[in-house]
């Protein structure tokens, strides 16, 4: 039986504030995606913002539903037309350090033929979230990136794309 | 080269009888991110006993997780004092025999001096209409490297035959 291995494609380290991460030029060589984020933000209450291959049109749809670890509050949202695959960021807490957490399976990626889809876990400012999104595009991705709302990504906050074969 | 990960660090079972507690310690720093997997079951309770966890012998910071089954649903928080309770439920004595819930964690930048923040499921089996799922995630607030993790079941002994497995992921 195959095992699942992560192949490590590239990954970055912020070593100063920086208004965004791309990765560019990904690997075309594995079947799905696995970005794994752990970050923080100069400005409190931010979440981590996601646009694929330089797309900044409203071609991309969520889903998410939120619990926050310290209040217990809960809720959801679904945007169905918006520019990029974001956060859910409502409930301010210390995020300036890097305690922001993100891991995110991103599937076929590299197929002509369909829209492609992916599933975020993540904490941002203490709130657990889950989140399908889906880019309504059919190109290969080829790039990422990723900023914040509002601010910067604060230095020390690491990004890793790694690379998942079907077999 | 790249490392193929994860690589199997360790692994731990309760096949000579129930223990109180699981401990991995002394975790190896040459990695980037950890991943446990294990099959686990409680001696007493049911329904879904809470997991707990502490790190470097200390409770974590925050903790929270939805839990759902064929019939009920919610979720759980807990911070402070209280804040090693909700991880993951597992299977407990009123369940099934035989059978052990799945549960896994996946924790980031272990051996960073930033806050650790880790992501918690787990499956309960129970061959029967109650089962829970929880989703969750933990975070341990502290500037020491990760090197040791214990688990406990919230009522009992963590029963005979469970096993516990402790990977590391490297992003170079």
């Amino acid at each position: 039986m195959a095992s699942l291995t992560y192949f490590p494609i590239a990954t970055q380290t912020t070593t100063s504030t920086v208004s965004s991460v791309t990765f560019s030029s990904i690997s075309q060589a594995y079947t799905d995606l696995i970005i794994v984020v752990n970050n923080g933000s100069t400005v409190s209450a931010q979440g981590l913002f996601m646009q694929i291959n330089g797309d900044t049109g409203s071609n991309y749809s969520l889903t998410t539903t939120w619990l926050n670890g310290n209040t217990s509050a809960q809720g959801n949202f679904q945007p169905t037309s918006t520019t990029g695959i974001s956060q859910f960021s409502g409930l301010a807490q210390n995020a300036t350090t890097i305690i922001e957490a993100m891991v995110i399976n991103l599937m076929n990626y590299s197929n002509t033929t369909n829209y492609k889809t992916l599933i975020q876990r993540s904490v941002c400012d203490a709130t657990l979230q889950y989140l399908v999104g889906n880019w309504h595009n059919n190109n290969a991705i080829t790039s990422l990136t990723f900023s914040i709302g509002s601010g910067n990504i604060q230095t020390g906050s690491s990004f890793t794309i790694y690379g998942i074969k079907a077999a | 080269m790249a490392l193929q990960s994860p690589t199997l660090i360790s692994s731990l079972n309760t096949n000579s009888g129930a223990v109180g507690s699981i401990t991995f310690s002394s975790i190896p720093q040459t990695y980037t991110d950890l991943k446990i997997i294990m099959s686990i079951r409680a001696t007493t309770g049911g329904g879904g006993v809470w997991l707990h966890s502490t790190y470097n012998g200390s409770n974590n910071a925050m903790n929270a997780c939805w839990y759902s089954s064929g019939s009920a649903y919610g979720n759980a928080n807990g911070y402070g004092s209280t804040s090693n309770g909700y991880n993951a439920l597992i299977t407990g004595a009123g369940d099934t025999g035989n059978t052990f819930a799945q549960v896994e964690w996946y924790i980031m930048n272990y051996t960073s001096s930033n806050p650790k923040t880790m992501f918690t499921d787990g499956y309960e089996e129970n061959n029967a209409a109650i089962a829970y799922t929880t989703y969750g995630f933990v975070q341990w607030n502290t500037s020491s490297a990760l090197t040791s993790i214990t688990f406990t079941a919230d009522s009992g002994n963590i029963d005979q035959y469970s096993t516990f497995y402790l990977y590391g992921i490297s992003n170079s």
